[in-house]
């Protein structure tokens, strides 16, 4: 069970951002993809989630699970992803955010009970009537990772998820982004600036050179 | 391995998106088109309708020798051309005044409301407030000592100075919205903050930097507001001179006239009226340009400003002076409805609810109406805008898309820049002979026609604003596309989805020639029943309707903030979906 990029290549207005990209993520693991800007680390990303623009070119295969999701629409492909705005819906509370993601055959009342302990898992128990703009950059990013793990994704894609927090919140939202990953044992791939915010243990690629 | 990029094809669609685009424009354009071909065959004499098949110069001839056509025609171009003048000057410089400061921020909150107030009502307002026995000569009665109404012909004057006054009331506001939309799009404030550190005052880094930006960008409503001041007629039938009256105006007449020779001749007389407006919108163009080109010196000569605290008090002054217009007519509308007698100078009426019994029993059908063909149109259009918005948005890649989603927007204002009379009466001449005339029906889609350009216009700022993250975060939480855009972008979009409709009404609720042409006298709103008082002169009638003209549009915007609140505020209608 695993992530595995085949032979991606993508390309834009005739310029080549990624030629060839092959790689395997383990189930629990972490793959840390650095790069200059521009390089085409985040189009790698959209490509995976399958929200690349049709103005890129792009070719080869995505397998997760086992299963060929290259031509499955973003929303059957079972992929999270984080962004670093950590963007949470404006019209919707908190517990709203999080109910949102949660699959529809759960009932009411499991919805509930699911939204209150993803809520007492990231440390915000009573949140749940909030409006998300009046929550810190630290409580916003957590209730966002609660939100994308409640989907129950196949695997995690992190677009440098802690470029907008300060240092102390960096850290520890750092910590708890890579504990969720290992407890759900899912395969998780992270694009990021900060050498910091690579997990140990990870495996780091810097697209434009290790291809 | 092949090169597949067929995984993307499923969420960005180019095709489908383009081809509903285009359908959309052209089903939009077809009845404009449509009606300006059959006025330009009218104006040759062309009018099978009527019993006209051969094409001739005869209704040129006869509209050449009409008396006083050019007086008419340059009462149209100057009232049009100074409340134009005057409407832009106010609202550059209210922008510039209030920008940033709290005030701005009550002022956009307010502008929604301020435009949405029907013409007519507000003619009829204004009407009451500086007739010779209005509110204001009766302020002014004790000063002066008037014991009578002074002899002056202080509405309907034959200078078009109250017309004036009205267009720029009504007009002002639209501009600042327009102009304050646009603002989002500059860095204003960084501008002023470069600008005043280089010891230029606040008005002249407007005047110098942010002008020459901010002009470009408001050009197309500033060319809107210049047709409709060319074009309109409910306004000009209640403050406009009488004899001569503007040239749309006489058109008007025309085409009610029972003799067909008339109606060739308001088909030419249309015709010129639409030359005569491309003319004043070519100059004003030419204006600009002369402007830029002479003003090239004087933006890098270093004068950093002597008079710029004065030109911004004057721009505050006369925007409050039209505001306090706007609201004394408000309550000239409702005090007049409910008047028995009221002498002058007095300033104190008797009051009685006569006026209200009296319009009670015919104010059925006229409301009635107005509400279902506002609620219908509004409805249409708001659909049809979120179809067109969302069809641009997804054909932005290529070159060819992006013209494609530029020429839509351009589309959106051709009701707007085209003259009302022009191509209406192209239409009524088509709907006469598919027999379509008096229907509810082809009102209604005429109403859609200049309700569908104010709905785009007011969701495209929203539309380009709205994070599509958001859309991509729904989907990969598993939800399917059509539920994100229900679920997350519509519910993103919902107030200004709900803020587009009830414009929209307002819109509607205020549209005399369409309704009137469409109509052919079987349809009758408030507005049409409004206007067809004039005549009859009766100001408790006239205060009746316009007042109720005045509270529909309003009743539109409180159904949004309700549906607002009680769908989402407490986030209840996502909890139902969720649930």
């Amino acid at each position: 069970m695993s992530l595995i990029l085949s032979e991606i290549t993508i390309g834009l207005n005739g310029q080549l951002l990624v030629q060839d990209f092959s790689c395997q993520i383990e189930d629990g693991a972490v793959l840390s993809i650095v790069g200059r800007s521009g390089c085409g680390k985040s189009s790698l990303l959209n490509m995976i989630c399958g929200t690349l623009s049709s103005s890129f070119n792009c070719s080869g295969r995505i397998i997760l699970n086992d299963n060929d999701i290259t031509d499955l629409p973003p929303h059957q492909r079972r992929v999270g992803l984080q962004f670093q705005d950590h963007l949470l819906f404006p019209h919707m509370t908190v517990g709203e955010n999080l109910a949102f993601a949660l699959p529809r055959q759960y009932q009411k009342s499991d919805r509930a009970q699911w939204v209150e302990q993803a809520l007492a898992d990231c440390g915000l128990t009573g949140f749940a009537e909030r409006n998300p703009a009046h929550l810190s950059g630290g409580q916003t990013a957590r209730i966002s990772l609660m939100r994308t793990l409640l989907s129950q994704p196949k695997a995690l894609l992190l677009d440098e998820p802690f470029a907008r927090l300060d240092a102390t919140l960096r850290d520890s939202f750092r910590r708890f982004v890579f504990a969720q990953v290992d407890a759900l044992g899912i395969p998780a791939v992270i694009v990021t600036h900060d050498e910091q915010d690579i997990p140990d243990k990870s495996r780091v690629i810097e697209l434009g050179q290790a291809q | 391995m092949p090169a597949k990029a067929g995984h993307q094809r499923h969420h960005f669609r180019l095709d489908p998106s383009a081809i509903t685009s285009l359908m959309m424009v052209a089903l939009f354009l077809i009845p404009v088109l449509a009606g300006l071909t059959s006025v330009i065959g009218s104006a040759f004499n062309y009018l099978p309708a009527l019993g006209f098949h051969t094409f001739a110069l005869n209704p040129w001839r006869a509209l050449l020798t009409t008396a006083g056509l050019p007086h008419m025609l340059m009462l149209t171009v100057c009232s049009a051309v100074f409340s134009t003048l005057f409407s832009l000057l106010i609202a550059l410089g209210v922008v510039s005044a209030l920008w940033g400061t709290r005030q701005w921020y009550t002022l956009q909150r307010w502008l929604s409301p301020l435009m949405a107030v029907p013409h007519v009502a507000l003619a009829f307002g204004v009407m009451f407030v500086l007739m010779p026995s209005g509110l204001l000569p009766r302020l002014l009665a004790p000063a002066l000592g008037w014991q009578s109404p002074p002899p002056w012909q202080t509405v309907q004057d034959s200078y078009g100075i109250s017309l004036i006054l009205l267009l720029v009331l009504k007009e002002t506001p639209f501009l600042i919205f327009m102009t304050a939309a646009a603002t989002a799009q500059l860095p204003v404030a960084n501008t002023l903050r470069l600008g005043t550190s280089l010891g230029f005052q606040p008005a002249m880094v407007w005047l110098k930097l942010i002008w020459p930006q901010l002009y470009p960008m408001i050009r197309l409503p500033v060319y809107a507001v210049l047709a409709f001041a060319m074009s309109v007629v409910d306004v000009a039938l209640v403050l406009g001179p009488a004899n001569p009256p503007t040239f749309a105006v006489q058109i008007l007449h025309w085409i009610q006239d029972s003799d067909p020779n008339h109606s060739l001749c308001a088909a030419a007389g249309s015709v010129l009226l639409l030359l005569l407006m491309v003319m004043v919108i070519g100059c004003f163009h030419l204006t600009h340009i002369t402007a830029r080109y002479l003003t090239k010196n004087w933006l890098t000569n270093g004068q950093r400003g002597h008079f710029g605290a004065q030109w911004l008090w004057l721009a505050k002054t006369t925007w409050r002076g039209l505001l306090i217009l706007f609201f004394t007519s408000g309550g000239a509308l409702l005090t007049w409805s409910f008047v028995w007698r009221w002498r002058f100078p007095s300033l104190w009426p008797d009051w009685s609810w006569q006026s209200w019994g009296r319009a009670w029993g015919d104010l059925g059908d006229p409301i009635g109406n107005s509400l279902l063909i506002g609620v219908v149109s509004a409805l249409m259009a708001t659909v049809a805008a979120v179809l067109l918005l969302e069809s641009n948005q997804r054909q932005n890649n290529t070159a060819i898309e992006r013209q494609l989603s530029l020429m839509t927007g351009a589309a959106m204002y051709l009701p707007l820049l085209l003259p009302q009379v022009t191509f209406l009466f192209g239409v009524q001449v088509l709907l006469l002979r598919w027999q379509l005339e008096g229907q509810l029906l082809s009102v209604t889609g005429l109403h859609f026609l200049f309700v569908l350009p104010y709905c785009y216009l007011s969701l495209s700022g929203p539309w380009q604003r709205y994070d599509q993250r958001h859309s991509i975060q729904g989907l990969l939480l598993t939800q399917s596309p059509w539920r994100t855009f229900v679920l997350v972008k519509l519910g993103v979009l919902w107030q200004p989805l709900l803020a587009s409709f009830a414009l929209g009404f307002a819109v509607s609720v205020s549209q005399y020639l369409p309704t009137l042409l469409a109509g052919a006298g079987r349809i009758e709103t408030v507005t049409t029943a409004a206007v067809g008082l004039t005549s009859g002169g009766n100001r408790r009638l006239i205060g009746v309707y316009g007042l109720i003209q005045m509270i529909l549009p309003f009743l539109g915007y409180a159904l949004a903030f309700f549906l607002s609140h009680w769908t989402f505020a407490q986030g209840r209608m996502i909890r139902r979906l969720n649930s």
